[in-house]
């Protein structure tokens, strides 16, 4: 009797396994699962076409939160916070937080590489190259993760926290001294393509950074 | 023996089989050095045509338009330039260039906009959330299209003009480029 029960179980297992992995029929959570937003196949327009010179040295990949909140009335609940039953709790506060993945492309722009900035002397060749400045800061939608949306969010709240977090990105990789490191890696590459060119001495030098005053006396 | 274990076997079958979460990337900051040199650019736009009426339990439906800048940068990899790619002989050079690749999409928050929403009674506006995830596909399909436009001509055509002018001014007067 035992091993009937026993034979019966294993087959209605086998059986539902087999409908479970043929999709005969879907199961509950399927069944209940919202589906994915249809996105159309809409023409890609060129609006312009720019020549340009932009030697890339550096990437800096990073990864940065923002966050933003919204009380309700405007006022912080915890102003109240040592008054019995704060009315302003029942309200709830908005809050947006998304997590950021971008990268910070630092590099020279030739585009207005001055001819006078080469000197050349027998066989040997003297460059100076324009510093090094932020070229590129990329953070597309697939580098953004809303970690959490309570409240209404409008997309332009959203767009000023991703311009937050591509500010935010730069300051780091400034930080990381991007620049320094953009400057001599464009040195490099300039003065290996002389070399190689047939220079015995190549000197390539990078403008100088120059820096604001502060003001302070 | 326990009636209940068939009805058990089945609830664990319907309900157990739920799919893997993706793992979080690790966190990482890199300072990493190239040499791309960027030739071409094109400033694209596209209409990302939205629209959720696919939910069978879900009464009314949600339209969404948004209005969509992107940049595409492209050139060559300056640091896959080999010494036996460039022979000089007194005034003459010539250079073999690796061949024109795309270098960036480059899609900013600031060039996503939302143009136009129709949303249904019983439905709750668009997300956050759901925004960015229309746009995470529009990017993957605009990354497709990209690749159809004649964006990796313009940038040869570019580097060949940009390598000329640099080494003539460096002093060479027969300056002949070509690619890989």
């Amino acid at each position: 009797m035992l091993r009937r029960i026993f034979l019966w179980i294993a087959l209605i297992f086998i059986l539902l396994l087999v409908v479970q992995r043929t999709m005969l029929f879907p199961s509950l959570r399927t069944l209940f699962q919202p589906k994915a937003i249809a996105v159309d196949e809409t023409p890609l327009l060129v609006n312009e076409i720019r020549n340009i010179t932009q030697l890339m040295t550096i990437e800096a990949y990073n990864e940065v939160v923002v966050d933003s909140t919204r009380f309700p009335f405007g006022i912080p609940p915890r102003i109240f916070k040592n008054i019995p039953g704060n009315p302003l709790a029942l309200f709830p506060t908005a809050q947006l937080v998304l997590i950021v993945r971008g990268k910070v492309v630092a590099g020279v722009d030739l585009k207005n590489f001055d001819k006078n900035k080469v000197q050349i002397q027998g066989d040997s060749l003297f460059i100076q190259l324009p510093r090094a400045v932020i070229l590129d800061v990329i953070t597309n939608p697939s580098d953004v993760e809303t970690f959490v949306e309570r409240g209404e969010w409008n997309e332009a709240a959203a767009t000023i926290l991703k311009s937050r977090a591509r500010s935010r990105l730069v300051q780091q990789a400034l930080a990381q001294g991007a620049l320094q490191q953009a400057d001599a890696k464009a040195r490099q590459l300039v003065q290996a393509l002389f070399k190689n060119a047939g220079y015995k001495e190549v000197i390539v030098t990078s403008a100088i950074h120059l820096t604001a005053p502060s003001g302070k006396q | 023996m326990n009636k209940n274990l068939p009805y058990t076997l089945i609830l664990i079958i319907l309900f157990g089989c739920g799919a893997k979460k993706e793992a979080p990337r690790p966190v990482v900051f890199s300072l990493q050095q190239i040499g791309k040199l960027a030739t071409a650019e094109y400033l694209v736009t596209r209409i990302v045509k939205a629209e959720d009426n696919q939910t069978w339990y879900k009464v009314g439906d949600r339209k969404l338009l948004i209005s969509c800048t992107a940049s595409v940068k492209a050139g060559i990899d300056f640091s896959q330039l080999k010494p036996q790619n460039v022979n000089q002989q007194e005034k003459k050079v010539v250079v073999q260039l690796p061949p024109p690749q795309l270098i960036s999409l480059n899609i900013p928050p600031e060039g996503i906009k939302v143009t136009y929403t129709d949303v249904g009674v019983f439905r709750d506006p668009f997300s956050t959330t759901e925004i960015n995830a229309i746009m995470k596909t529009a990017e993957r399909q605009i990354r497709q299209q990209v690749t159809s436009l004649l964006i990796l001509e313009t940038a040869r055509t570019n580097a060949i003009d940009f390598v000329t002018r640099f080494l003539t001014t460096a002093g060479y007067s027969d300056v002949y480029v070509s690619f890989q």
